[in-house]
């Protein structure tokens, strides 16, 4: 039994115990059945599979998850002004709490959108927060932004239903937040901003690792899915093409594919998975974007360092989540401090995601260590250093026994006319103990999350 | 407003149809064939795929079977099962939950016969039949049909059509069949999803080439 667990834990292993174990394997028939899968490509080749699931839930406490619920509110409030801000008047970088520097140099930042304003000035529609619950301090951190195209809620969505068949006494006899909502919110998110016509979702197609997420939740907010060869752009104005050849209007999108792809005439030429044309309906406030064209600037690792600070200058308050300790070498003395402790940091690379561009320091060799700092030196906007933050373990079932292994856990924010958390998220565990990698693309599992109490 | 549809899903709802009545035809073909070669007539699985153009030889009737399902021809059933489990995850958001779970199965269980991992006999004809039977009962289920319903209808009218002209003729049930095929076609030509669906009289060709006539009408539906 690991140290944090709680009431709710001890009701929830007395279920347990009294289920029939065999019908964990339902589980992955389950997902194979429906096609739940979560797509890689591995030496060139496209493989299709179920993401590993467990059957032991994450257990957050209802009272513990408004303090999420609110210091998440809190971030994206923050993090949407500071877009807005940022690309019209910037006044957080004349005012010096962001470098111009630290913009300019950030790669998701498009300088051609200074001046543009979406429509209800919402830029972060959809939002995927990770966090990890520190075991020194017993607080929830938080370890990045996702504020272009989070994946994932479709997971849990989908597995909570089956869950509940399998074994529906635990839903019976414990308080578990309802998280069916969360598609509701989209939906709404989408009718707040759009600006006349259907909902769409844009997917770059069937061989995208996350085509049953698109597909599933195009199903359950009620809108289009489409490819980019299915929507045209006429007279500023965007249609979706029926197949008996009328053209529909669209007032939203609700794209799951990155700025760089999803205008060739606009971003990169080569995009067969973009919509020709798109950007200048966008810019002309014919349509809505989810989420906003140049919101990679706040994924980028080094704005990360600046969140709370963010909140303190739009809100005048003080974060309730706190940020991973975090030192930027661009800074003299956070360098220093990097390079005399670098075996004990994680080094993570500014503009990568999914758990790539990751470096333990203690990992590394000391050959690797001076390489690491040679890189640092030679370009330090490129790398943050992280405390190593020691989270809690999770417990997992395999094969008949219960081990612990690291999880963290991705909360989803969805922004329309307000900030709306939903109940759950996506807790991702690594398969292999001692790993700190838990995402998804570096193999991992996920288990459903349970917002209890008593 | 009605249901929306993009020519790429309507045209993978058809092949859905198309590919599973493929497969429904083939095996229930299948059947009575394989109990003739056991000890009535040894090359009546060779008449009955000739009717599909297809040349095969085997050895009993067990053999024919092997041959008949996983042979290097295009009524491979593994490999249009493929073709099915491809349309249905591109449109899956079209697709009856329970009805896509069932393809995905089907899919499964073929893809294991054809590895040798489940014996090819009369069970696995069995269970892929009732696997189809769920499926069409999953997705016909509702009383009231939507637009991507009648293309999946459409693609299984044709295929049942086309089995039926090669063993049958042109008899009164290809007519029954000609008529239902035509007044789907004619209300996915007429559909609007402001209005009330028109039903339009069709013409439909008497001669040989009727399947292929309406398929260049269901073409002729879908502006790409």
């Amino acid at each position: 039994m690991l140290e944090n667990q709680t009431e709710l834990h001890k009701r929830f292993w007395e279920i347990y115990s009294k289920q029939d174990r065999a019908k964990i394997n339902e589980f992955k028939k389950y997902m194979d059945k429906f096609a739940i899968n979560f797509n890689l490509y591995k030496d060139g080749n496209f493989i299709e599979q179920s993401l590993p699931f467990d059957v032991i839930p994450r257990i957050i406490e209802k009272s513990e998850f408004n303090k999420i619920e609110r210091g998440l509110q809190q971030r994206i409030q923050a993090l949407n002004l500071f877009l807005e801000d940022l690309y019209t008047d910037a006044k957080i970088v004349r005012d010096g709490i962001v470098p111009q520097e630290f913009i300019e140099q950030a790669s998701g930042y498009l300088k051609e959108f200074k001046g543009f304003s979406p429509a209800k000035k919402v830029r972060t529609h959809i939002n995927g927060i990770d966090l990890v619950k520190d075991t020194v301090t017993n607080e929830w951190i938080i370890l990045e932004d996702n504020l272009r195209v989070p994946s994932g809620a479709s997971y849990p969505l989908s597995i909570r239903d089956t869950y509940r068949k399998i074994y529906p006494e635990f839903f019976e006899k414990l308080n578990i937040e309802p998280i069916k909502a969360y598609p509701s919110y989209i939906e709404k998110a989408m009718n707040y901003v759009n600006t006349g016509g259907i909902n769409v979702v844009l997917t770059p197609g069937r061989y995208n690792s996350a085509y049953y997420e698109h597909s599933y939740l195009a199903q359950e907010v009620g809108a289009q899915l489409v490819r980019a060869h299915e929507l045209i752009v006429q007279d500023k104005k965007l249609y979706y093409k029926n197949y008996n050849g009328k053209l529909i209007r669209v007032g939203a999108v609700y794209r799951r594919l990155d700025d760089d792809f999803i205008d060739p005439k606009f971003f990169n030429p080569e995009s067969l998975i973009g919509v020709p044309g798109i950007i200048e309906a966008y810019l002309a406030g014919n349509v809505a974007l989810m989420n906003a064209v140049g919101n990679g600037v706040a994924d980028d690792k080094g704005i990360y360092y600046f969140v709370p600070k963010m909140i303190q200058y739009y809100l005048g308050e003080e974060p309730i989540l706190q940020n991973a300790p975090t030192y930027l070498p661009y800074f003299k003395e956070d360098k220093e401090y990097i390079f005399k402790n670098i075996e004990k940091l994680v080094i993570k690379d500014v503009a990568e995601a999914g758990g790539y561009g990751v470096l333990f320091g203690h990992t590394m060799s000391e050959l690797q260590l001076n390489d690491l700092r040679a890189l640092i030196e030679a370009n330090p906007r490129r790398f943050i250093a992280q405390e190593l933050i020691e989270f809690y373990d999770e417990e997992c079932y395999f094969n008949g026994d219960i081990q612990a292994r690291k999880a963290d856990f991705r909360a989803y924010v969805v922004m329309g006319e307000d900030v709306k958390v939903w109940q759950c998220g996506l807790t991702r565990y690594a398969l292999e103990a001692g790993n700190y990698l838990v995402n998804s693309s570096q193999g991992g599992g996920f288990k459903d999350t349970w917002v209890m109490e008593l | 407003m009605g249901q929306l549809l993009t020519a790429n899903s309507a045209t993978n709802l058809y092949w859905l149809g198309r590919y599973l009545e493929r497969i429904n035809g083939l095996l229930t073909y299948m059947m009575p064939a394989y109990d003739e070669c056991i000890d009535i007539d040894k090359d009546a699985g060779k008449k009955l795929y000739k009717g599909f153009s297809i040349e095969i030889e085997y050895t009993n009737a067990s053999n024919f079977l092997e041959v008949a399902m996983f042979g290097e021809h295009n009524s491979n059933i593994a490999m249009l099962a493929d073709h099915a489990r491809e349309n249905a995850i591109i449109c899956r958001s079209y697709i009856n939950a329970e009805s896509f779970g069932e393809i995905i199965e089907l899919y499964t269980i073929l893809q294991n016969a054809s590895k040798n991992q489940i014996e090819i006999d009369y069970n696995l004809i069995n269970h892929a039949l009732s696997l189809i039977s769920e499926i069409w009962g999953e997705t016909f289920k509702v009383s009231k049909s939507s637009v991507s319903d009648h293309f999946l209808k459409l693609g299984r009218l044709i295929e049942k059509l086309d089995f039926h002209l090669r063993f049958h003729g042109h008899d009164e049930h290809a007519i029954n069949l000609s008529e239902s095929i035509s007044s789907i076609i004619g209300f996915l030509s007429s559909y609007d999803e402001d209005q009330q669906p028109k039903v339009t009289e069709m013409t439909v060709d008497t001669k040989t080439n009727i399947i292929d006539t309406m398929h260049a009408q269901v073409q002729a539906l879908i502006v790409s």
